[in-house]
């Protein structure tokens, strides 16, 4: 078959390091969902941890380095497993607007990145990934996916269509997790008292897992759960998708009544 | 007290806020309240988002012609008989009313509240004159004044950390001898004020907009004190920052609604005055009418990438949904303008070297960008201060600094970057790490670092004081590796090159 | 030193402090006039505007009431028993009134009834008398009955302007406020009440002051907890005389 979408990943720092899970079910969804993967080597990081702190001349080169590495492969799109990074990624064109050559890269950098879920949803038009999970689950929605990113729907979508799937929302899911990057290490009695904030939230829910689409977020909210002795199971949504799949089940928007429901929900915060 | 509120460092406020269980709780409360209020009605004024992008539009336009729209202005209050002073600074401001109010012998000196008024100082300074009094008459800020001049915690909910018995024991020493309900609390201060306001000489307002092409002051209040203040003083000031400015009431009107929906999710404030110099035949209002346009440092802002700050109609709400604000509290800032709002503006007006913790006392998540009525992208401008901290004055030489330096090197080049995916798991040896998969599931599966040596910098500690990291994962078990074996390899579809290539 | 006061309405101060802040702003001064503010869209016009009167009527009852204020219907036939009866039942003995002519009092059938209220002591708001003697009675006064021009369907508001006969100080000083609105005012929404009055001054209205009031003034300053009754009135009602 030869058109399938190519997808050029952008794995993120985090998963290359901590979470090979992450990616590994990003990428088995995707194939599943008929795309073809492609993952460039030289990419590094999407310059958060920096660029967020204050360091804007320090993370050029960064920048730079991720804009070759993800467009060295001729890719229909690039997909990652972070709403926040791939925002940056985004960020890119507006920072590098003066720069001859990396500016209309930057800018055809954007046009192809998308976050994963939202890929899934919004691209190949997909409701339901044919997963199934036995369990009641909440979800931390993440600041960045949601608002700099504007998708605050697509992965609850699709969470919803997995087959045996409860989900319980969460009180004050619009409060941050206390991640915000170095802030976790620059504040950590503000982002401490936040994450406990969002911990007690969550442990309210009595679900048994607690999904998110961030796993920085996941990382900050595990890393308190565990050391608090809180320890109900966590998982990326990309996990969740690649649970028990059923391929049988894969089920396409235009095959269904459902509309499709705008990125921003109703748009009042 | 001028901007600052203040002198102790940022994290020795923190740290007190923490302790503070009421306020914290109380802050809470109030965020979850408004939160359902602005909402609903922001929802029911409906297209929320174009009410935006015009109050957006509003607000822009005017900063742009800024100059044009002051005269105009200007012009229109000295055709009432009225009178302007623009004011630099704080100390000009504060001075020129404080000889106002020596010219006028001014004996009961009445104010409503007003932010740029605290900004520039202006109680102290009135309070100096020997023989004038001087009243609060907003319910909040009387009750700061009543408890010795307490900081204000919130734009709009100044008493937000103080609690009904707290209010009760305070006005009992100006003989309260009722309960804690507010209700009655309230109707004290109505008797206790009326007293003094029917003897007010002289009144002090804000400006929530000026209104450039008649020449009128627009004040949102519920308590309608600021009315009150503005009809029974025969002089009357008023104090606007000079960006409170629109070209006419149709503008004042759409911001009256929004800054209302936003800030207390009414519908309009209980009072919504345009009003100005008294005019032949009426009986009250003030036959002296002064305003005073005060800079004060907002003009730093003009034609920088933090001119945006200026929009601001003080609505409060990027405070009412900061998960910041929500631990700190007002007081934590240390400024008079807290919240998203004053880790933008406090740098502006009382510079960064007193103000330099605050743009980093934010996760930057966005909430008041979302939630901002005129649109002012604050997460962004709070992330510009730190690059003119860092990259403009270099303000930082702590070990944070370094670390991230290094950071900033190992990410910008694949090869740093591939060793260190090799040698992270190893290297976390060096740190106590437990070996057994963590107890959540699924983030622990390599174990967890559960202790570092004192000695390692603040960075790390801050995290790992108070949470778990997972181990990084062994090379052989990453998630390149993985992919690299997960099936047959295909030739990639190579771009030629176009340009660029910084690692080459 | 020069007094800071000389400053004030004087050209350098003014100049200066302009001409600084547009170098500032790195923007030459006077370039509005070429570019006057042209609003993106039309939402303020298009508020309510598919709303038939009747339903215009009810939210702004339905908004009125939101805001705590009292809303009474009534015909201008039954006007003045009505304000008989609600001082009698409020127990009124301090009544003010405006110093309307006859023929504004007149409209609402309320000539004879403004002479004789049946309350204890009639004030009117005056500029025969000081500006002291007025406040004074208004700061007496258990009620004032004055007059609106425009109530306001999408927030509950009436509006009232500052005149020689109902001034500042009647709006806001008594303990109860009652506005007499024709149905006749009813407007969509704040936008359209601004219209109205800049109609009205571009045709020789001259007044200080335009408030838009919308219940009974309130604060949430302690615990933001919602007390009705703060520095003005207490109480708030609006008086919509049916066929006026
Ligand atoms: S910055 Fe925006 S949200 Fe914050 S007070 Fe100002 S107008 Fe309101």
């Amino acid at each position: 078959m030869d058109n399938q979408p190519r997808v050029c990943i952008f794995s993120s720092c985090l998963v290359d390091l901590l979470f090979p899970n992450v990616g590994k079910a990003m990428v088995q969804v995707l194939e599943r969902l008929g795309c073809k993967t492609f993952l460039p080597k030289k990419q590094v990081c999407c310059g958060q941890p920096t660029y967020n702190s204050g360091y804007s001349k320090g993370s050029l080169k960064t920048f730079k380095n991720e804009i070759d590495a993800l467009l060295s492969i001729d890719a229909d799109y690039i997909v990652g497993p972070t709403g926040s990074c791939v925002f940056m990624i985004k960020e890119y064109a507006g920072i590098l607007a003066d720069d001859p050559v990396y500016g209309p890269r930057a800018k055809k950098l954007a046009d192809k990145i998308c976050e994963f879920s939202q890929f899934i949803y919004r691209v190949l038009g997909i409701i339901d990934c044919g997963a199934e999970l036995d369990a009641t689950i909440t979800v931390h929605r993440s600041c960045h996916m949601t608002r700099l990113l504007g998708e605050r729907t697509a992965p609850f979508v699709l969470l919803d269509h997995v087959k045996g799937i409860k989900r319980v929302p969460l009180h004050n899911v619009q409060l941050c997790c206390g991640f915000g990057g170095t802030f976790s290490a620059k504040e950590p009695e503000l982002s401490t008292a936040m994450v406990q904030d969002k911990v007690k939230n969550i442990m309210d829910t009595k679900a048994d897992i607690l999904v998110g689409m961030e796993t920085s977020c996941l990382m900050n909210i595990a890393g308190y759960m565990n050391r608090h002795g809180d320890h109900i199971k966590v998982m990326h949504i990309a996990e969740v998708l690649n649970h028990d799949v059923d391929p049988s089940r894969i089920k396409y928007i235009k095959d269904t009544n459902e509309p499709v429901v705008p990125a921003n929900g109703e748009g009042v915060f | 007290m001028g901007i600052s509120t203040s002198d102790k460092p940022f994290i020795t406020r923190v740290k007190e806020d923490e302790a503070d269980h009421f306020m914290r709780a109380a802050v809470a409360k109030a965020q979850d309240a408004q939160f359902i209020k602005r909402t609903q009605a922001r929802r029911e004024l409906g297209n929320w988002n174009e009410w935006r992008d015009l109050a957006e539009q509003i607000r822009q336009h005017v900063l742009k012609y800024l100059p044009d729209y002051l005269e105009e202005f200007a012009d229109n209050v000295e055709k009432q008989d009225g009178h302007v002073f623009f004011a630099k600074d704080e100390d000009e401001a504060h001075n020129f009313i404080k000889e106002l109010a020596i010219a006028k012998k001014a004996k009961n000196i009445v104010k409503s509240k007003s932010m740029v008024t605290t900004e520039i100082d202006l109680d102290k300074t009135l309070l100096s004159i020997p023989g004038a009094n001087l009243l609060e008459s907003d319910l909040a800020e009387f009750i700061l004044q009543e408890d010795n001049w307490d900081e204000p915690t919130h734009i709009v909910f100044p008493t937000l950390h103080k609690n009904r018995d707290q209010i009760q024991r305070e006005f009992q020493k100006l003989g309260y001898d009722g309960d804690d309900d507010p209700q009655h609390e309230a109707r004290f201060v109505r008797g206790y004020l009326r007293k003094y306001f029917m003897k007010a000489d002289f009144g002090i307002t804000g400006c929530n907009f000026a209104i450039a092409d008649n020449g009128m002051i627009n004040l949102d209040t519920n308590e309608g004190n600021a009315d009150i203040t503005m009809a029974i003083p025969k002089t009357q000031v008023v104090v606007m920052g000079m960006e409170r400015i629109v070209p006419s009431m149709k503008e004042a009107e759409v911001l009256d609604n929004m800054l209302a929906r936003s800030a207390v999710g009414q519908k309009l404030t209980t009072y919504c005055t345009f009003t100005g110099r008294k005019k032949g035949g009426e009986v009250d209002g003030p036959d002296d009418f002064w305003v005073v346009i005060v800079d004060d440092g907002r003009s730093k802002a003009l034609g920088t990438e933090f001119e945006p700050i200026l929009q601001c109609i003080r609505c409060g709400a990027c405070m009412n949904v900061c998960p910041v604000y929500r631990q700190v509290g007002g007081k934590g800032y240390g400024s008079i303008y807290p919240g998203p709002l004053g880790e933008v503006l406090s740098p502006i007006l009382g510079g960064y070297e007193k103000f330099k913790d605050l743009p980093y006392a934010c996760s930057l998540c966005a909430a008041c960008t979302e939630t901002c009525p005129v649109k002012i992208p604050l997460q962004h401008l709070i992330r510009e201060h730190r690059i003119v901290e860092m990259d403009g004055k270099h303000m930082d030489h702590s070990m944070t600094n370094l670390i991230l330096k290094m950071v900033g090197k190992g990410t910008q080049s694949p090869f740093l970057f591939g060793s260190a995916m090799k040698m992270a798991h190893p290297a976390s040896n060096m740190f106590s790490q437990t070996e057994q998969p963590g107890a959540v599931e699924g983030m622990y599966d390599e174990g967890k670092i559960d202790y570092v040596p004192k000695i390692v910098p603040k960075l790390i500690h801050g995290w790992i004081d108070t949470r778990d990291v997972p181990r990084p994962v062994k090379a052989k078990e990453n998630f390149r590796h993985w992919f690299k074996d997960h099936k047959p390899e295909e030739m990639a579809p190579v771009v030629k090159k176009e340009g660029g290539h910084a690692n080459d | 030193m020069t007094s800071l006061l000389d400053q004030a309405n004087n050209k350098d101060n003014r100049e200066q402090f302009l001409n600084r802040i547009a170098k500032a702003a790195g923007r030459p001064r006077h370039a509005l006039k070429d570019h006057p503010f042209k609003p993106l869209n039309t939402l303020p016009d298009d508020l309510l505007a598919d709303k038939s009167p009747e339903e215009l009527l009810n939210i702004a009852i339905k908004n009125s009431e939101s805001v705590n204020a009292q809303v009474v219907l009534k015909p201008a036939a039954q006007l003045a028993d009505f304000l008989t009866a609600y001082a009698k039942q409020e127990n009124i003995s301090h009544l003010l009134l405006p110093n309307n002519t006859p023929e504004e009092w007149e409209k609402y059938g309320l000539m004879e009834w403004s002479k004789n209220p049946g309350v204890e002591n009639v004030a009117v708001w005056s500029d025969k008398l000081s500006r002291q003697e007025n406040e004074e009675n208004a700061n007496q006064a258990d009620l004032a009955v004055g007059m609106g021009d425009y109530l306001i369907a999408a927030t509950g508001t009436v509006t009232v302007i500052n005149r020689s006969a109902q001034g500042r100080g009647f709006d806001y000083l008594p303990t109860r406020l009652l506005l007499i609105v024709p149905k006749s005012g009813l407007v969509k929404s704040t936008r359209e009440a601004v219209n109205k009055y800049n109609e009205q001054t571009a045709n020789g209205l001259s007044t200080s002051t335009f408030n838009f009031i919308s219940g009974p003034s309130n604060s949430g300053d302690i615990e933001m907890e919602l007390v009705v009754g703060v520095h003005g009135p207490v109480e708030c009602t609006y008086l919509i005389v049916e066929d006026r």
